[in-house]
């Protein structure tokens, strides 16, 4: 079920055209927004957000209307803006509390749940510091909060681990990954990082030029087509190679000692033929799986 | 456009002794639009709690009230002629509250920067408006909202200590003619407590709007008040030659001078000091101009503010 | 061509790197860290912005310190964002080229030999003030390497980049590695730091934790036994086979799915070499083979935890 839909959307500034008969439809769970810069990503989420009066075509976000109902979609949706963003002077609880109450929380809400979130986005003993004080990862964890406090049952993350060391990424995407997983929010990622997107999105929408060129869910996005395996060798084993392909299978990709192999479509036990293989010509093999495209390829593929 | 969404039942818990903490959605209340702005006006106002700079300036202005009043009572008793003020009896008090207000018009000025300077340019500098937009509020809303920060902020320096005054002379000398001779005093102070307020409210949002940080916005609009003293009082000397009688309506166009002027519209007064007599102005000319200062200032952070992307490309 | 030498720098009492010794070779290295282990004051130091407390820092054999005749074989490409919106891209290429000492005879087509390489001849001639953070990532890039550097810092070269441009600017690098030059990336995306190089200098509260390839510092942690997974469908009966090998020091099962099994050895080598026949012999049917943590998050994740 889809939870906004763009039909035939027209978006243009002056003489730019930056939309061109948009249509698509953003489904529920966790869905990543990827796009070149300048694709229409940044428009498409003003459109959604009810800011944007397009120039024809229109919106619907949880069957509100994006024209009429930006105040009522917005009541529904959060934003993790990717930019730092902090109301000078407070201190993470009632900068949180705040957001809340400008979302329309009674103010005694607004502070008890706010201290949830906080709770929730990791942020302990630190709330009760300035926001100017705080690192890097800690003002990522408060823009989460403030877009979570009033409830919405869909959010905005734009670049969520802008910035964060390695230790503060897995856990930013554990959260999300947790939050979507609990499958009140639905959750809209635009990030450069694809990595990040496998690790927590099951869908993908993908744009180019204004217009959506590539749209699905993750596991049909990378399916490959036959069987596909990709094997680790632990060095550059051309013997090993010239051995597969006598057994016909063709080698798809090679760098230094990662191989991409497709078998025979009827293949039942593909790591039978190469441990027997590698075995042959004196090979260590290091791991093996069923390849799937990743989403770098996906990507690069349907921008070409 | 009537968003009151009432609360959900919640499912009972289970019976389990471990606590579940993992995220839960709120779906509680979420009230009417109708009073957002006060969110942001209120908490303008709780930042000034902390500002020193803010209560050492009030505890002047309510210096100054309360030394008029002092000087109301040691010349209650003089006869009128000798009345330092050079009203006669019947305009004394009104005079007095009048010129309590003018004399306080420059700290007012500084609280304002206080209060003003700040409002949108500290949320340009830290991108705040960011979250602002995102949320279900309008520009309006916003833009209300740090206007009221202002005004209800500068409304009630110079209303409250007004207030005190006004209910000592109440008490104290009613039997001199206090309320017989001016009643409409009561409204005249509201009314012109609410002129520095607009004006400064209206001016400040403006400039503030425009600025990338607090400091810058300071700077502005100290220029501008300042500077039309400054401009208005050459125009003064060079032109009119320092003649009171027929100069005074050039230093009425000063910021200070029009909300001199507007109020001394209002408390309806004249001012005999030994220099000169300073007539109740016309109003034809300084009430169109700042009027249309405040609409130019509003509208200058209107503008600003639609201009802000909340996404960035 | 960078060498530390017991070098130390503290800001009052907080430490910024502590006693660091290394030499860092041409070609790409990483130079990894959580943040405030002191990356940034190594940048620093190496690029003559600061001076070590003590120790020393020598640069192409030169104490970078205000050091022109460094500078000019340095170039920098720092995180922070610039400033020069009321230029042209053009113009400050050209401008950052011209303090380096480029003759204006070659100047220009120096100029746009650079813009060309970062991708960015298209929007070059608009003003920085309107570009998106890639554009303006992509302009700095080209003010780091407009001198044709032997030694080339960049920290968090990619960032606001989007797929393509971080797979075109990996090139630029790489090609400039391939060259000769020493290219020191300090960045927190570990997939990509992978794919650029095998060389990592970790830090971690000051201390340099780690430096080498990856891979051998992977074997040499003993604490975390290299772990194996199997998807199989016989996976108790591969699993009890394997507990023959003497190397195997536990067998682990997934609750979620039956078909997985996890076993830990400190002796990959040996481990890899028995397994196939294991296999063969038993007739199993193995879907997937891997060790999810011979990877740099890993051995990341290992350092830095502990």
């Amino acid at each position: 079920m889809a939870i906004a839909v763009i039909s035939n959307l027209v978006v243009r500034y002056g003489t730019k055209t930056a939309v061109n008969d948009l249509s698509v439809e953003v489904p529920e769970g966790c869905t990543g927004l990827l796009g070149p810069n300048g694709a229409g990503k940044t428009t498409l989420l003003k459109t959604l957000l009810g800011f944007l009066v397009p120039t024809s075509g229109s919106g619907q976000v949880f069957g509100l209307n994006t024209r009429t109902d930006g105040l009522k979609i917005r009541q529904k949706i959060g934003m993790m803006p990717e930019m730092d963003c902090h109301i000078p002077g407070m201190n993470a609880v009632s900068f949180v509390s705040y957001a809340g109450e400008l979302a329309g929380m009674p103010a005694s809400d607004a502070l008890q749940r706010a201290h949830e979130v906080l709770e929730y986005c990791g942020l302990g003993e630190a709330r009760y510091r300035n926001v100017e004080t705080y690192s890097t990862g800690m003002k990522q964890r408060i823009k989460l909060a403030q877009a979570l406090v009033h409830g919405p049952k869909l959010i905005f993350l734009d670049e969520p681990t802008n910035g964060l060391d390695p230790a503060g990424r897995d856990e930013m995407l554990a959260l999300v990954r947790n939050i979507s997983a609990s499958r009140e929010v639905n959750v809209l990622v635009s990030s450069h990082l694809l990595p990040d997107i496998e690790r927590t999105c099951d869908n993908v929408i993908v744009m180019r030029s204004g217009k959506i060129v590539r749209q699905g869910s993750m596991q049909d996005l990378r399916q490959t087509s036959g069987v596909q395996v990709e094997v680790e060798m632990y060095v550059e084993t051309p013997p090993f190679v010239q051995e597969l392909e006598r057994q016909g299978v063709t080698m798809l990709n090679q760098t230094a000692n990662l191989y991409r192999f497709g078998f025979p479509d009827d293949t039942k036990n593909a790591g039978k033929i190469i441990f027997e293989s590698a075995k042959r010509v004196g090979g260590q093999v290091r791991g093996f799986k069923p390849a799937t495209r990743s989403l770098e390829d996906i990507f690069l593929e349907a921008i070409e | 456009m009537d968003f009151d969404i009432p609360p959900k039942q919640e499912p009972k818990p289970q019976g389990s002794p471990i606590a579940d903490l993992s995220y839960r959605n709120y779906n509680g209340e979420l009230k009417t639009r109708g009073l957002r702005w006060w969110v942001i006006s209120w908490a303008m106002m709780k930042l000034l709690k902390k500002n020193v700079g803010f209560w050492i300036t009030s505890a002047l202005v309510f210096l100054i009230y309360f030394l008029n009043g002092v000087q109301l009572y040691f010349t209650s008793n003089m006869p009128a002629g000798m009345n330092p003020f050079g009203g006669d009896e019947k305009t004394k008090f009104t005079l007095t509250f009048f010129q309590v207000n003018s004399g306080t018009n420059l700290l007012l000025f500084i609280i304002a920067l206080t209060v003003g300077s700040g409002a949108i340019s500290a949320d340009n500098k830290a991108n705040a408006l960011l979250v602002y937009l995102s949320k279900p509020l309008t520009k309006a809303d916003y833009l209300l909202g740090k206007w009221m920060g202002i005004f209800f902020t500068l409304f009630l320096e110079t209303f409250v200590p007004s207030l005190i005054l006004y209910l000592y002379c109440l008490t104290s000398y009613l039997d001199k003619g206090f309320l017989k001779n001016d009643p409409m005093l009561f409204f005249k102070m509201i009314a012109a407590a609410c002129v520095p307020a607009a004006m400064h409210a209206s001016l400040l949002v403006g400039a503030s709007a425009w600025s990338k940080a607090p400091r810058i916005a300071s700077v502005f609009y100290a220029s501008l008040y300042f500077g039309s003293l400054v401009v208005t009082g050459m125009v003064f000397g060079i032109v009119y030659r320092g003649d009171f009688e027929r100069g005074q309506e050039v230093l009425k166009l000063s910021l200070s001078g029009m909300m001199d002027g507007i109020q001394q519209i209002i408390y309806h007064v004249t001012i005999k000091n030994p220099m000169a007599t300073l007539a109740i102005p016309s109003p034809n000319l300084i009430v169109p101009l700042a009027v249309g200062l405040c609409v130019a200032g509003i509208a200058a952070a209107r503008a600003k503010i639609n201009a802000v992307e909340v996404v960035k490309g | 061509m960078i060498a530390l030498e017991n070098a130390s720098r503290w800001y009052q009492q907080v430490i910024g790197i502590n006693d660091v010794t290394c030499q860092i070779p041409p070609g790409m290295t990483a130079l990894l860290g959580p943040n405030g282990a002191g990356k940034s004051t190594m940048l620093k130091l190496i690029t003559g912005q600061l001076k070590p407390t003590k120790g020393r820092v020598q640069v192409l054999g030169q104490e970078p310190f205000a050091n022109p005749k460094v500078y000019q074989k340095l170039g920098y490409c720092p995180e922070i964002e610039n400033n020069y919106d009321e230029m042209t891209g053009y113009e400050f290429v050209t401008l950052m080229g011209a303090m380096t000492g480029i003759p204006s005879a070659t100047l220009k087509n120096r100029v746009h030999e650079v813009v060309e390489m970062v991708g960015m001849t298209v929007n070059a001639g608009r003003k920085i003030g309107g570009y998106s953070k890639g554009m303006r990532q992509r302009i700095k890039v080209a003010q780091g390497i407009i001198h044709d550097p032997d030694v080339l810092i960049l920290d968090e070269p990619m960032n606001g980049l989007d797929p393509v441009g971080r797979r075109e600017m990996t090139k630029v690098f790489l090609d400039m590695a391939a060259a000769g030059k020493c290219v020191v990336v300090s960045s927190h995306i570990l997939y990509e730091v992978e794919a650029m190089t095998s060389n990592i200098l970790l830090m971690h509260r000051g201390r340099l934790m780690a430096q080498g390839n990856v891979y051998h510092i992977r074997s040499l942690i003993d604490s975390h036994p290299h772990r194996i997974t199997i998807t199989t469908s016989d996976a108790r009966r591969l699993a009890a086979k394997t507990l023959d090998l003497p190397y195997v020091l536990g067998v682990k099962f997934d609750s979620h799915d039956p078909r997985k099994l996890e076993l830990e050895t400190h002796s990959p080598h040996l481990f890899y070499s028995a397994f196939p026949d294991i296999v063969l012999e038993g007739g199993f049917v193995v879907e997937n083979y891997e060790s999810p943590d011979n990877n740099l998050e890993a051995v990341f994740r290992y350092l830095v935890n502990g």
